[in-house]
């Protein structure tokens, strides 16, 4: 029996025996959800067994199905499980950080999926909300942002807009 | 005769029983709860047969709970199962 593990024993400990390999956790670091996860990917070819040693760890030992396992491939096993569990808890880690975007987005999708609002949600829509406010009149279209608006831009050359003249006060071609 | 010891933790206990009902067939198995665990004492008269389905059923029980534990986070609930 030995340890193979790289990392402190105090995160994992991975132990090879005779047919089996053990890998305690500490359960802080993963939880329960990533230990179920990566337990579960071993389970069409070793049999799994969980334990709790101590507080707030878990041990996983897997036996292979296979007889003729030899010690490296006991290792790598072992090896393939710290993985897993790395990759689960990273996962439960994203999905838990995400769940209010998640939600959100969920939430659109299956309102907008329910049709239109009907009359009677329409008149208890609030239109109160006052427009957004636009300073650089982003949302006007062409015609209202250039429009003429007296008799000085009826005297300005045909086809140049007021938008085109520079700085200087001389009206351009247009184009610029 | 073989000891299984399943902590009660980690193994939904609804989740035991339904492995032991799967496995009742082919061997002879028996509950008893500790503290923490659920003890299952397996025997059988066939040389191997008690060691093999302590692990089948310990996989089963686990892959159970699993499941379990996947319905509730969805929401779907274990009742009934």
């Amino acid at each position: 029996m030995g340890q193979v593990t790289g990392m402190s024993a105090a995160m994992v400990e991975s132990l090879v025996s005779e047919h089996a390999v053990s890998v305690t956790v500490d359960e802080t670091l993963y939880p329960l959800d990533a230990v179920y996860g990566a337990a579960f990917t071993f389970i069409d070819r070793c049999y799994v067994l969980l334990d709790r040693p101590g507080a707030a760890q878990v041990r996983i030992t897997l036996t292979p199905k296979s007889l003729d396992t030899g010690e490296s491939a006991l290792r790598d096993v072992a090896g393939e499980l710290e993985n897993e569990l790395l990759s689960c808890a990273w996962r439960a880690q994203i999905v838990r950080e995400n769940r209010a975007v998640i939600e959100a987005v969920t939430l659109k999708a299956i309102s907008g999926a329910m049709g239109p609002p009907t009359l009677d949600e329409l008149e208890d829509f609030d239109f109160t909300e006052e427009a957004f406010e636009d300073p650089l009149g982003i949302g006007l279209s062409w015609e209202e942002k250039y429009k003429k608006k007296g008799p000085e831009a009826a005297a300005a050359p045909a086809g140049a807009a007021p938008a085109a003249v520079d700085a200087t006060g001389q009206a351009g071609d247009g184009q610029g | 005769m073989l000891d299984l010891r399943l902590h009660l933790e980690l193994y939904a206990s609804a989740a035991i029983d339904r492995a032991i009902a799967v496995y009742a067939g082919h061997a002879q198995i028996a509950r008893t709860d500790e503290a923490a665990h659920a003890v299952l004492r397996i025997e059988s008269p066939r040389a191997g047969r008690a060691a093999l389905v302590a692990r089948e059923l310990g996989n089963y029980a686990l892959g159970l709970t699993i499941q379990e534990r996947g319905d509730v986070a969805q929401g779907r609930g274990g009742a009934g199962r």
